[in-house]
């Protein structure tokens, strides 16, 4: 169940499904959790608004009109909550403190922090269809830019001659599934591009 | 949809999170931006609490789906026990009604062909309205529920009148006609 789809996971709450409510709460408290957080509530009022949202999608469920959009749905809610709850701050320092502390968007996300916090979602969920190895290889990309084999070999206990092809593949599959859920990878150049794209020629061949 | 190239995609990655990459406004280079930026904020993200997972799993609760499953049923009456010269007289009336996790707790005084009560409601996820209707339909008074799941209202035009909560979605718990004789 927790691989369905949100529309048929939607279908089957309203059905009486638990465990079907069960999968939507693991799936979206991340991100409500994440955006309480991002908009500088402290850790008792995040949790207070993963509650109020989950009830709001309770609510709403039977009246969702777009269900294959439900992760903007709960990223918009969320992000209204929580300025809601930031707004009933005791005194006004709270608030300037809290709205000090906002940060909905990291440097290079979409400026739209409802649709940087969707995309966030979106990259978990897809990651999440990886497997171990895969992720770590990822990771070892996304978050080091590791590009010397022999660090990604050292690091991740694997041979240098498998890293390239597991590397290239385990991106394609996370594209699929992005692309499935609706992360937005379309109008990107095909192969054969050239180097006026922009990106330094710094890629290093792999020592082996 | 057209996919990006992997490797190309792979090379805009590397860049990107070196910081070498420069502005540009090839596509492959922005999704290599995009990716590597929710990557970072995820890692930035603490994972929501079980505590509060625990809390949005009890939301839950199988909807009714029609009138008739969503009638209470009785569980308490004061006036069961009242010596039978008293039932017609304008007492005040504590009743409950419960169905499927939700309760609704009347304190009832119904006079002649006229009424008030104040109620209280359990189990609802959130708030909604309660309604006081006449045995043919007809709206006698109708209220919002407060922070506290509560609500008081008073009514003219009927003996006999059944309490009905309701939320955006329809209506989620109505008791059976109530009167001065009996539930």
């Amino acid at each position: 169940m927790p691989a369905l789809p949100d529309p048929d996971l939607i279908a089957l709450c309203l059905e009486g499904r638990q465990e079907a409510w069960e999968a939507l709460v693991d799936r979206y408290a991340d991100l409500v959790h994440g955006i309480g957080r991002r908009s500088g509530l402290d850790d008792a009022a995040a949790e207070d608004l993963v509650q109020d949202v989950f009830v709001l999608l309770w609510r709403h469920l039977g009246r969702l009109k777009a269900r294959e959009r439900l992760a903007g749905w709960v990223a918009q809610t969320a992000r209204r909550e929580a300025w809601r709850r930031r707004r009933r701050g005791r005194n006004r320092k709270e608030r300037d403190e809290a709205v000090g502390r906002e940060a909905l968007r990291d440097e290079g996300e979409a400026d739209d922090p409802v649709e940087a916090a969707e995309q966030r979602h979106l990259l978990r969920r897809a990651l999440a269809t990886l497997g171990e190895r895969c992720r770590a290889l990822l990771d070892a990309l996304f978050l080091r830019g590791l590009e010397s084999y022999d660090e990604v070999s050292s690091e991740l206990d694997m041979p240098v001659g498998s890293i390239g092809p597991t590397r290239r593949r385990c991106l394609e599959r996370m594209l699929d599934a992005l692309g499935e859920l609706g992360f937005p990878v379309d109008g990107v150049s095909t192969a054969g591009g050239t180097a006026s794209d922009g990106v330094k020629a710094t890629r290093r061949s792999p020592r082996r | 949809m057209t996919r990006p190239d992997p490797d190309r995609l792979l090379a805009a990655l590397g860049s990107v999170t070196r910081g070498e990459a420069v502005a540009g406004p090839d596509a492959t280079l922005a999704l290599a931006r995009r990716l590597v930026a929710a990557r970072h904020g995820l890692a930035k993200d603490p994972p929501c609490p079980a505590s509060a997972r625990r809390r949005a799993l009890s939301i839950f609760r199988p909807r009714p789906t029609s009138w008739l499953e969503a009638l209470a049923a009785l569980t308490f009456d004061s006036w069961q026990g009242a010596a039978a010269p008293a039932r017609g007289a304008d007492l005040e009336r504590l009743v409950r009604f419960e169905h499927a996790g939700t309760a609704i707790d009347l304190q009832l005084a119904l006079h002649d062909n006229r009424g008030e009560a104040s109620i209280a409601v359990e189990g609802l996820p959130l708030g909604g309205r309660v309604q006081v209707r006449a045995a043919d339909g007809r709206v006698l008074a109708d209220a919002a529920l407060d922070e506290r799941d509560t609500a008081h209202v008073a009514w003219t035009g009927a003996n006999d009148v059944v309490f009905a909560v309701t939320d955006e979605d329809g209506e989620v718990l109505c008791t059976p006609p109530l009167s001065r004789g009996g539930a």
